[in-house]
């Protein structure tokens, strides 16, 4: 048993693969501005501006690769919805902590890069309940298990993710228009 | 509250709008999704640079055909896919396998030589003869196939051989889009034109599955095909060939025309018996691969006698690819694959006649060829993007690989079994190394390059660099620029270059790789769903194979290096003799609507190629080679439990033969339209799927002759088309 798990050790990081982010970050990032501003309450949300925390763990290679682009592409954007755009970055550490971050920055989106356990996802969706937040992952794998927004891949096309029933706890209103594009998770 | 401000003016040029007659500009974000459903509806491409990017901005012309179309236009093999669907390539299925071309160019005869095809990125074209199948025999289980991506276009720079004409990659799908378990069975009738009707019957099961070992992630597809197609039976000839050139008697055929005379009803040869089977594994960044397929085949128009069911082809494939994929701090990824096929090749026919024989084998012999390759290799990768933004990326690769190529040709006595030994012996090892770079640059958000090259070294050919500068602009939403420059190249085959007899053939030790150089230049405007793109190309060939008679003084000096037998009066030698021009442009349209319920294109290639090779004073057509062809569809799904339907046609103008007539001149094939519709949809309540599809030829002959004479006006008797083609099919999918 320990030389399988040593095996599985190698083989990857534990709940990531590089092949996860299916769809480039420079179009995730396109694709996300563009929902983003389907969201009826983000006005509300943002405020005078929209400010983007793009988080992502600190000694996770792939996350780090995907972190970086992530920001350079949101600096290809001027607005969501009409309103300025600001993004910062941040190490993320456990769903309560990100929580804390999100309320204290007043934080519209959260984007999660790559690389995130199943106890991350499950603490991130725990903690985020009743927030008001966009969080979007970059890998469509997260979306299934609570994460509203994600972004795949279906006969070389990108796909919308999104989990309806963590939208509506995270005071995300999507249109029926968008929905109609996604793929819903409940 | 802040209200949804009015979209900002969209910044096409007036005439861009005009053309695409766009709906008022003040409609808000909120109430329009146009944008998004645009971004959504662009595929990506993933061949052309080994990286995923929007089709658009890829430095390529390419097609994503995606396991949906597949399914709604009633596809069922590759080269229906390419020819009802795909931009700028066309393929023959003249009964044998199909062969494939692009932009006015087709090398008849080349086993599919002058296209890659990949599966998951691995290189199917193999080593001893450059094979690659696209119809049926390309060996894939269909139902696993996500999307194919069709480039057309020299692409060496990244891949080496055999991309000239272009390059196809087959995506097969992902654990979660395949999850469950899944059956299909279809079969076709085939009535043909003798009351002697065909049919077809394939099936297929297949599962895919995620799971966790150790908490790291892993997942598994896997599936299985069997086709199998007898008929329909064909008339052909009567030919009247004459006397065996040996015994001055007249050549038998077969017992169902006189002496002398091939031709009759062919109701033994023409069969396909396809076995294969695909899986993929992937555990955290670490994937493996295994593919195995079996290809047998007769077709009437096979050598030997005429309809005799001894005379058939097998190839037989097994691929396995291990890779992994990784990131290595933020901002290199590294990707290391080791691969290795084993392949092989057989002919068999049987010929009563001594003038297919060996001397002394007067009633006649079995011909067999086997061809066979083994290879190996580790390709390794690293990009590094320089700023962390992906807007200044490098990739640097090596690709090592072992190979052994054998051959040998047996021809036994037909009444005693004696042989006199194989001969045409080939058994090399050969080692070759590929040496990749490419530079991606987007200096801003409406400009981008990209230029790279390889570098193969090859004991087989030596050394051969193909470069590639592709430069895109995007000065306006949606729309795109591209000009580039590419020079790609095929290996000589292994029988090209070793084959010998001391009888009538040297070895070609100098032969070269077959060279391309392509400049191609498009634009291309998206407005929402829809696009529209035309481009110009102009591509030279050099250096193709010709296989030359030699002079008397060159048998003389092959006599005297031991390669000929002394008295030897006729002799040949492949060589770098030939050429192409070739200059055209395509142009397509395509898009969708009501949400997608429908779907529509069209594509038309018109192509001016020329091809010049020793003993001709004028360059001529090429044989085969289509120079006006595309295709046209629509389909719309009425979505749910409620049926899709489709209509979609495929068009060549007149081609002429692959050989010559009597006279000298070709004979040409007659314009072709074939029209198929399709409708498909779920039995509601039973977890079925049902496909319908029927479809018609109007014209009856392929360019390509048959048997081994003339018609008694001396024209060639070209193949019959096997006009109708109904098929029928259930799938069912068990999601677990």
């Amino acid at each position: 048993m320990a030389g399988a798990a040593g095996l599985a050790h190698v083989l990857g990081p534990r709940d990531a693969r590089a092949e996860d982010v299916v769809v480039p970050v420079g179009i995730q990032i396109k694709l996300l501005v563009k929902v983003a501003g389907y969201d009826k309450n983000l006005p509300k949300r943002a405020g005078e501006k929209v400010r983007v925390l793009v988080s992502a763990k600190a000694d996770h290679a792939e996350a780090q690769r995907v972190s970086a682009q992530a920001v350079a592409a949101f600096a290809e954007h001027d607005s969501i919805a009409g309103l300025p755009i600001a993004v910062s970055t941040g190490v993320f550490t456990t769903g309560a902590d990100l929580k804390k971050l999100v309320e204290k920055g007043s934080l519209a989106i959260v984007y999660l890069a790559p690389g995130l356990s199943s106890d991350d996802i499950a603490g991130i969706v725990s903690s985020l309940d009743g927030v008001d937040i966009l969080s979007v992952s970059a890998s469509p794998n997260d979306v299934p298990r609570g994460i509203v927004l994600g972004f795949d891949l279906v006969s070389s096309k990108p796909k919308l993710c999104v989990h309806l029933g963590q939208a509506k706890k995270q005071k995300v209103a999507l249109s029926a228009d968008v929905l109609k594009l996604a793929k819903v998770f409940e | 509250m802040i209200r949804a401000r009015p979209r900002r003016l969209a910044p096409y040029p007036l005439g861009v709008m005009l053309l695409a007659g766009l709906p008022a500009l003040s409609v808000t974000a909120q109430e329009n999704t146009d944008d998004l459903e645009a971004l959504l509806d662009e595929p990506l491409v993933a061949s052309a640079t080994k990286s995923a990017e929007a089709v658009s901005a890829a430095p390529a012309t390419s097609t994503i055909i995606s396991a949906a179309e597949l399914r709604q236009f009633g596809i069922r093999s590759l080269d229906d896919a390419i020819n009802y669907l795909a931009t700028g390539m066309n393929a023959e299925n003249p009964l044998a396998t199909a062969e494939i071309g692009a932009r006015g160019v087709l090398i008849t005869s080349d086993y599919g030589a002058h296209v890659l095809l990949l599966v998951d990125g691995h290189a199917m074209n193999e080593v001893w003869g450059g094979t690659a199948y696209f119809d049926r025999g390309a060996g894939i289980p269909f139902e696993i196939i996500d999307h194919i991506e069709v480039i057309v276009g020299p692409g060496s720079v990244l891949y080496g051989s055999n991309a000239m004409l272009g390059v196809i990659n087959i995506v097969t799908k992902r654990a979660r889009d395949y999850r469950g378990l899944h059956a299909v069975v279809e079969s076709e009738v085939l009535p043909g034109d003798t009351g002697a009707p065909g049919w077809s019957l394939r099936t297929g099961v297949g599962t895919g599955f995620d799971f966790d070992f150790f908490d790291t992630k892993g997942e598994v597809t896997v599936a299985g095909e069997y086709f199998t197609m007898e008929g329909p039976a064909f008339r052909l000839g009567p030919q009247d060939y004459g006397a065996d050139s040996v015994t001055g008697l007249p050549r038998y055929f077969s017992n169902e025309s006189p002496l002398g005379v091939w031709g009759g009803v062919a109701d033994e040869t023409f069969y396909h018996r396809i076995p294969t089977g695909y899986m993929r594994v992937a555990l955290g960044d670490f994937q493996v691969k295994a593919r195995a397929t079996l290809f047998e085949r007769s077709y009437p128009g096979h050598g030997g006698n005429f309809d005799d069911p001894a005379n058939y082809e097998l190839d037989r494939w097994l691929s396995l690819d291990m890779s992994y994929k990784g990131s290595i701090g933020s901002r290199l990824q590294a990707f290391a694959r080791l691969y290795g096929d084993v392949y092989d090749y057989q002919q068999f026919y049987v010929a009563n006649a001594a003038e297919e024989c060996l001397e002394g084998q007067v009633a006649g012999c079995l011909y067999y060829l086997n061809g066979n390759a083994k290879w190996a290799g580790l390709e390794l990768n690293a990009s590094f993007d320089w700023l962390g933004d992906a807007r200044f990326e490098t990739l640097l690769g090596v690709d090592s690989r072992i190979k052994n190529v054998g051959q040998l040709i047996d021809i036994s006595n037909i009444e005693t079994g004696e042989t006199p030994g194989a001969f045409g012996l080939v058994d090399e090892t050969e080692l070759a190394l590929g040496i990749y770079a490419q530079q991606a640059l987007r200096p801003a958000k409406f400009i981008a390059f990209n230029a790279g090259a390889r570098i193969d070294v090859d004991q087989r050919y030596g050394v051969f660099a193909s470069p590639r500068f592709a430069a895109t602009l995007s000065p306006w939403r949606g729309s795109a620029f591209k000009a580039i420059y590419a020079k790609a190249f095929r290996a000589p085959t292994a029988f090209e270059r070793y084959y010998a007899d001391n009888t009538s053939q040297v070895p070609a030790p100098e032969l070269s790789p077959e060279v391309i150089r392509s400049i191609e230049g498009s634009f291309e405007q998206r407005f929402g769903t829809q696009r529209l793109e035309i481009g110009g190309f102009q591509s030279s060939w050099s250096d193709l194979v010709f296989t030359e008679a030699l002079s008397d003084g060159e048998i003389a000096a092959a006599v005297d290096r031991g390669e000929l037998e002394p008295g030897t009066s006729y002799a040949e030698q492949t060589r770098n003799a030939a050429s192409i021009e070739a200059y055209g442009y395509t142009a397509r349209f395509q898009g969708s609507a009501l949400g997608g319920k429908l779907s529509y294109g069209a594509s038309v290639t018109r192509a001016h190629s020329k091809r010049s090779e020793p003993g001709l004073d004028t360059p001529v057509e090429l044989g085969a080679a289509a120079q006006v062809f595309g295709n046209a569809r629509v389909g719309y799904d009425f979505m749910g439990d409620y049926p899709a339907i489709a209509l979609a046609s495929r068009f060549t103008g007149e081609r002429p033969a692959n050989r010559q007539n009597q006279s000298g001149g070709r004979d040409v094939a007659p314009p072709q339209l074939e029209l198929r519709g399709t409708v498909s949809g779920p039995i509601v309540r039973t977890g079925l799927q049902y496909r319908v599809s029927g479809s018609y030829a109007f014209a009856d002959r392929y360019p390509y002759t048959v048997g081994p004479a003339y018609l008694p006006d001396g024209s060639s008797e070209l193949t019959p088309v096997d006009q109708i083609k109904i098929a029928a099919g259930l799938s069912y999918d068990l999601e677990l």
